[in-house]
């Protein structure tokens, strides 16, 4: 039963971590990186199995469903957690040099595990009820792991993080507890052959598109996202920025796909088309417009989300292979942002540690200092603005090709003055690493810092952008809802 | 016997490649190891060449080249090389040697060589590419991916004034590949797989569409026409100038220019096929635009007194020959278009140079510091003249062939009426600014000073060795490429060859 | 035989290239006198190889064609011997005396583009070396470093390159009518208007067209003698060459064109006198007198391209007025810097020699040529006779001007240092001298019209009389005649 192993592995490694972390903090770092490194084994062998065999269902404990925890695995699933893993990790590493104290060590491991964990979980989560449990544990752990920067604007952004979140689990709660009501089951497979266009949908469908909203900061509920990200430790807005706020947005589109087909309308589907197009000129805006590099990463994150949540109204109207096309470019350019955003925020780390401060404008000599940072953030910066060869290219070019089959152009106009400003504030950061410096001298980095910002920053552009083919037949395989 | 079908099967793959990662290893290279950095630059650019070699041995006898690589469900990388890739390609790979050599002479002492050198590799990578790029997507990856290798370079000196000018450059070319992107999704949207193919592969459309490709190619040019530097979209060119001279060499000769019309071309000929572009009426907006950017980049060249502005503002000009040529209808058009994007990027190669030259040897940046140059550098400026001269369309040089046979284009095709007075009015008009040039360096006597004189004439010549030979090397080309344009394997024999292909 | 045609090939060949290769030659001591002997090639080609002898050099240009037919030998040989001339003059050294190795670069590539002109049999190799000729002779004029000479070059490279634009746009359209570019597809093909028109213009600029000649007494003026001789005796010719070259005689739109060419003949040449009358430098007042001549050469250019059945005689008139002019005006410029160096009254009278024979005194050149011209007039162009008597009367009135400027000039400069003359220049005027009185004797004694020599002497005896200002009194010839013998008895008397 390989499956089970890597369903257990995904989840219950990093929870044993962050047990064993707690319990043993000498070794905490050892820990994290052993639990996250066997996320990422198991995460790809997972991948293996379900590219192989198709989606997989487990019970847990030989419950059937509907009574235990399922856990359920399909293409869309399986590479969101992988890729969860392998930006956990590569922050994992990261983390090893990045933290100077011991004390911030024995904080941060147990509950960056325990993120893990949330997110493995609710990317795994085969009923609504988990999923809420989930979306605590993780809404939870990201607040606190916010919060370790220490400094007081981080505090208090870290603060409104949890309220915001609690907020959005709340609305969250309140739509499950409608559905249940109506339907007297949580699990999504049961609910999915259930659920009808009616009154208690409607409303169920708004609670939960409204706290997922609010949890992945779509315009114009972002507004606790940038100081949140901006603030966390470099890891940790990596992790907060290129996979929680996924997290949510993946939900949206489970629900989006396998739950509420029979609610949506073309109506709603604008709606948050425009949304998401609002959010992506408007991010991109604000990120032209930061002073800090951090900032600027955390508003470039709330216009790439703009990009997914515009997917969904092509993604309504388009049907059989256009649809599949369509939908493998979503994820593409989803796991492309994550890897991307990660990559950015770990190098703005170095940066940061590096000159004592983020301004944009002062950088310029860091930037020659530090080639390979500056060429890792050039590389997530192509990523980002969306040019090949990258994931979200290829995102791009089927949202574009959907637009323009459905003649739905206005939003080929979004994207491209998106693109435009995306490059802006993309180049405004790199048109400074070019200066001639007199005296070159390389300051030490470790390469466990640099290595992993510029590995991600590859795997976003090449690795995507030329080996993403597989993307597709696991996407597309959507054969029965559940299994 | 096995390797040699395997080189041949991965021949397109290493053209294209060997620059690239010898550019990656040069980035790590520490900046003093002249020594290696100069080696490995030289020698994947002989490489090349001789790989090219081979390539143009095997598609003469008509050996397909091509690899493909799927990217996403109906998205393929497809490099293919046919007489038209293989000629780019055949200029881009000859003239990069000549400007690694000029780059390595021109940049001794500076600093920053390793990421100068690198992106240098990156950039003519791209270049190559999109030369062999089979499909339209593939050509766009590489159009980008140009865009992005430059832009290190026009910004490498690092002051404010390249900053800005960097910018500008992105802002532009960003903003065309964007458009031009647009188009081609949108195109892929209404036919499917974009493979280069000759004769064009959009004459099957239905009729109802053919407003729509109207739209597409406006699009579609509007994004290759700033990297082409088509009037209005050329602003980011005369400032681009800042770049140290062998970028401005390669950038006005062989890439960024080249890719622009070099697209125009695949667009026109192998897209919509310049039968069916006639029938839809396209061709003739872009003659108009073609011929308006002639004149004004002619115009303005007069009024520059920067050297290298003024031949900035020549590119702008002559590089429009190049999609004049495509939007004549007729096989003596396209032949003289196809062929000036070999003879103009020689030519200006060589301009440039020459210009690198007086800069660098005696602190020449303005036609008005040039009196007497000529005596002190003799052979640099008769690097210049010779290509001033094919400029203006004086035989024997290069640029005569490509004016003789769009002149014959547009008689063929009864376009002669708007076409020869902009043949006409740019010949003397180039004449107007290159011979001033020529009369201050030959026949005026030189000034006491030199503004800056860097290098003393020595022994070895009026300057550096490495900064004189490329001049040379490529004015004899220009000279040669006209004076025997009917020889076997010349430029013009290898584009009658394509010509022939494209008017079955 | 084959050996023969061989050796022709090679030296055909050879004749454009050989001044090219000895520009290499950078010692002045040796290369000056390389000078003339760049012309030897292209002699022996003018004088040895049967006419239609080609060589077909297909990687060359376009594919090309060099060689040698009866009007090109006859033009090739008086441009040769001309350069031959203009190169032994030049051995020991122009005035200004800098830049020998310049000069010498840019008179082979002169040399060159015009031997290439004549030698051409398709229109890429012509236009070669009609482009090279007329750029690479900016270098000749550019001797010396002064604002008029200055103005000179730039006002000779505009019109030069103006005519090589133009006439290039000639020769696309010929070609795009014609389909090859060899020459012998032109006879018969059916030009547009518009096409023989640019030709016209384009060649019309170095024939001086009247409107077009602007540059021509300018660049003549200011170049050094040797330069003005090559520039007025057989560059300017390139013009008429290339007319009958690229148009096809008797086809509507050249004989258009044509008839328009007669009246513009005839005004150029009447035109180029009444200015060169106005004028004070020896040198410019040649250049009118070219202006003039090409004018006459013009017209008969015209009239060639409209028969094509009158053409043998016709052309044959055209040739011996080609060699007539070019070797006269030849030696009259480099007479005239002969003069300038030595201020010898010798040379005036020598001068004043030659310039008769321009204006036609009989048995001389002139007389042979005019006489030919009006031989083989066809009917419809009889009336043109008393033209040209009033023509030679014109020139001859313009001769006396020009000996009168001699003078000028002498007087103006008699305390200048005079300069001995080296050995190569004495040698090549004198040379020229002799070939410009003796070449027409090749044709035998020509029958003697008194009448035709009449112009010449009323002219010669009015630019006397105006030289020496002689004020007619009232009741003129008698009175004169009565003054005259007072005056006489008077010194005769004592």
């Amino acid at each position: 039963m390989n499956e089970t192993v890597f369903f257990t592995g995904v989840i219950a490694l990093p929870l044993l971590g962050a047990l064993l972390a707690t319990v043993w903090t000498r070794q905490a770092r050892a820990i994290g990186i052993a639990a996250t490194l066997g996320m990422v084994l198991c995460a790809g062998g997972l991948l293996l199995h379900v590219q192989q065999h198709g989606a997989v269902l487990l019970a847990i404990g030989g419950w059937q469903a509907g009574l235990g925890i399922t856990l359920y695995a399909d293409g869309l699933a399986v590479l969101m957690v992988l890729m969860s893993a392998l930006v956990m990790f590569a922050a994992s590493v990261y983390a090893l040099k990045y933290f100077g104290s011991a004390q911030k060590h024995t904080a941060f491991w147990p509950l960056w595990l325990l993120l893990a964990t949330a997110l493995s979980a609710l990317l795994l989560a085969g009923d609504l009820f988990n999923i809420y449990v989930t979306l605590e544990l993780l809404g939870i752990s990201a607040a606190a792991l916010a919060a370790l920067g220490g400094k007081r604007e981080g505090l208090v952004s870290a603060l409104r993080y949890l309220v915001v979140g609690l907020l959005g689990s709340m609305l969250y709660l309140g739509g499950i507890a409608l559905l249940y009501a109506a339907y007297g089951t949580l699990n999504l497979q049961a609910l999915a052959t259930q659920l009808q266009a009616e009154p208690a949908a409607w409303a169920a469908l708004l609670l939960l598109f409204s706290g997922l909203m609010l949890k992945m900061a779509l315009f114009p509920l972002h507004f606790w996202l940038p100081p949140a990200h901006s603030n966390a430790p470099a890891p940790v807005s990596a992790a907060l920025s290129a996979l929680v706020v996924k997290a949510a947005f993946y939900l949206l589109l489970r629900f989006w796909l396998d739950l509420f087909p029979p609610v949506l309308t073309p109506w709603l589907a604008n709606a948050l088309g425009v949304l998401g197009a609002v959010a992506v000129l408007w991010g991109s805006w604000s990120a032209l417009r930061a002073e800090r590099l951090k900032l600027l990463a955390a508003y470039s994150s709330i216009s790439q989300l703009g990009y997914l949540v515009m997917f969904l109204p092509l993604l309504v109207v388009l049907e059989g292979e256009a649809r599949n096309l369509l939908l493998g470019g979503m994820v593409a350019f989803a796991l492309t942002h994550a890897f991307a955003k990660a990559s950015l925020f770990l190098s703005a780390g170095i940066l940061l540690q590096h000159c004592g401060h983020d301004r944009i404008r002062e950088l310029g000599g860091t930037t020659q200092r530090l080639p390979l940072t500056t060429f890792g953030i050039a590389l997530a910066g192509i990523a980002l603005v969306g040019l090949p060869p990258s994931g979200a290219f290829l995102g791009k070019w089927y949202l574009l090709d959907g637009a323009f089959s459905t003649s739905q152009w206005w939003w080929v106009i979004v994207v491209v003055v998106g693109s435009l400003i995306a490059s802006a504030y993309v180049f405004r950061l790199l048109g400074h690493a070019f200066g001639h410096l007199k005296a070159v001298e390389r300051p030490r980095v470790s390469g466990m810092q640099e290595l992993p910002a510029l590995l991600l920053a590859l795997l976003a552009t090449f690795g995507l952008g030329l080996g993403a083919a597989g993307i597709w037949p696991l996407v597309a395989d959507r054969s029965g809802v559940i299994p | 016997m096995n390797v040699m079908s395997l080189i041949n099967q991965w021949l397109p793959l290493l053209i294209v490649f060997s620059s690239f990662f010898i550019g990656l290893v040069i980035f790590f290279l520490r900046e003093e190891s002249y020594h290696l950095r100069t080696f490995l630059n030289l020698l994947v650019a002989v490489g090349k060449l001789v790989l090219v070699g081979f390539l143009i041995w095997g598609v003469y006898h008509g050996q397909v080249y091509e690899i493909r690589w799927v990217i996403a469900p109906e998205l393929e990388l497809y490099l293919h090389a046919d007489a038209l890739s293989v000629l780019f390609v055949t200029l881009s790979a000859l003239l990069w040697l000549v400007t690694t050599i000029y780059a390595i002479g021109y940049l001794e002492n500076s600093p920053h060589r390793s990421r100068f050198f690198g992106f240098f590799s990156l950039c003519v990578s791209a270049t190559v590419g999109l030369a062999l790029a089979g499909n339209l997507l593939t050509f766009v990856i590489f159009y980008e991916f140009l865009t992005l290798a430059t832009y290190p370079l026009v910004a490498h000196k690092g002051r404010e004034e390249a900053r800005k000018a960097a910018r500008l450059y992105l802002a532009y070319t960003l903003g065309g590949g964007m458009v031009l992107l647009v188009g081609v999704i949108w195109l892929k949207s209404i036919v499917g797989p974009l493979t280069f193919v000759q004769g064009g592969i959009l004459d099957t459309l239905p009729v109802d569409v053919h407003d729509e490709l109207r739209w597409i190619f406006l699009l579609l040019i509007i994004g290759l026409g700033v990297k082409a530097a088509l009037v209005p979209l050329h602003g980011w060119l005369p400032k681009a100038m800042v770049a140290p001279a062998p970028v401005s060499a390669l950038l006005h000769a062989v890439a960024v220019v080249k890719a622009g019309a070099f697209g125009i071309v695949r667009v026109v000929y192998d897209m919509y096929g310049v039968e069916f572009a006639a029938e839809l009426g396209v061709l003739l907006p872009l003659g108009i635009a073609a011929a308006i950017t002639i004149v004004y980049g002619s115009i303005m060249a007069l009024f520059q007194d920067g050297l290298k502005k003024r031949l900035a503002f020549s590119t702008v000009s002559q590089v429009s020959y190049i999609a004049l040529g495509a939007s004549i209808l007729g096989p003596l058009a396209t032949i003289g278009g196809i062929v000036h994007l070999v003879h103009q990027g020689i030519m200006k190669i060589t301009l440039f140079f020459a210009a690198g030259n007086y800069a660098e040897t005696l602190g020449i940046h303005k036609v008005s510091e040039m009196n007497g140059v000529g005596k002190r550098m003799p052979l640099t400026t008769l690097a210049f003249t010779i290509a001033a001269l094919g400029m203006i369309g004086i035989p024997p040089v290069a640029g005569f062939i490509s004016k003789w046979y769009l002149g014959l284009g547009a008689m063929e095709a009864g376009a002669l009426g708007w076409v020869m007075p902009v043949l006409i009015a740019s010949s003397l008009l180039n004449a107007a600014y290159f011979l001033p040039i020529l009369y201050r360096a030959w026949f005026v006597p030189a000034a006491v000073d030199w503004p800056q004189e860097k290098i003393t004439s020595g022994r070895y010549g009026e300057t550096r060795a490495m900064l004189l030979w490329p001049p040379l090397i490529t004015a004899t080309i220009a000279l040669l490429a006209g004076l025997l344009a009917a020889m076997p394997f010349s430029p013009l024999e290898w584009v009658e060859l394509i010509a022939a292909r494209e008017y079955r | 035989m084959t050996d023969m045609t061989g050796m022709s090939s090679l030296l055909i060949v050879l004749a454009p290239l050989w001044p090219l290769l000895l520009a290499l030659v950078r010692p002045d001591r040796i290369g000056q006198w390389l000078l003339p002997l760049a012309v030897i090639p292209a002699l022996w080609v003018a004088l040895i190889p049967e006419p239609g002898t080609t060589v077909d050099l297909p990687w060359l240009l376009l594919g090309s064609r060099w060689g040698v037919d009866d009007t090109s030998q006859v033009f090739l040989l008086i441009t040769a011997w001309l350069w031959f001339i203009a190169g032994l003059y030049s051995v020991s050294g122009t005035p200004a005396g800098a830049g020998l190795w310049r000069f010498r670069i840019f008179f082979m590539l002169t040399l060159s583009g015009n031997i290439l002109l004549i030698l051409a049999q398709d229109m890429a190799a012509f236009f070669l070396g009609f482009a090279a000729m007329g750029l690479a002779s900016y270098g000749m004029i550019m001797q010396q470093r002064s604002v008029t000479v200055t103005r000179a070059g730039r006002v000779y490279l505009i019109w030069t390159v103006l005519g090589e634009v133009i006439l290039f746009t000639g020769i696309v359209m010929v070609l795009g009518t014609t389909g090859s570019h060899y020459f012998d597809s032109v006879p018969g093909a059916e030009l547009s208007l518009v096409a023989v028109s640019m030709v016209t213009l384009g060649l019309g600029i170095k024939l001086a067209l009247p409107g077009l000649h602007v540059w021509l007494p300018i660049a003549h003026g200011a170049a050094p003698p040797a330069v003005s001789a090559l520039l007025s005796g057989v560059m300017v010719k390139a013009g008429v060459f290339g007319l009958l070259r690229f148009l096809p005689a008797g086809t509507e739109s050249v004989v258009q064109v044509a008839e328009w060419l007669v009246p513009l003949g005839l005004v150029g040449a009447f035109y180029g006198v009444a200015i060169g009358l106005l004028q004070t430098a020896p040198k410019v007042v040649l250049a009118y007198s070219t202006m003039s001549q090409l004018g006459l050469l013009t017209m008969l250019t015209g009239i060639i391209l409209q028969q094509p059945q009158a053409e043998p005689a016709l052309l044959f008139a055209l040739l011996l007025y080609v060699a007539h002019h070019a070797w006269v005006k030849g030696a009259l410029f480099i007479g005239v810097g002969v003069f300038k160096k030595t201020l010898s009254i010798w040379v005036i009278l020598l001068l004043g020699l030659l310039a008769l024979v321009l204006a036609g005194l009989p048995y001389t050149s002139g007389a042979l040529a005019k006489g030919s011209l009006k031989a083989a007039l066809p009917g419809a162009y009889s009336w043109l006779e008393i033209w040209l008597l009033l023509s030679t009367f014109a020139t001859t009135l313009l001769m006396g001007r020009f000996l009168w400027t001699l003078f000028a000039y002498r007087a103006h400069h008699a305390a200048t240092q005079r300069i001995s003359l080296r050995l190569p220049e004495w040698l090549a005027w004198g040379l020229l001298l002799e070939t410009v009185l003796f070449w027409p004797l090749l044709f035998g004694a020509q029958p003697v019209k008194w009448v035709e020599a009449l112009p010449v002497l009323l002219g010669a005896v009015i630019a006397l009389l105006m030289a020496w200002r002689v004020r007619v009194p009232a009741g003129d010839l008698p009175v004169l005649a009565v003054h005259g013998f007072f005056r006489l008895r008077k010194r005769v008397l004592g």
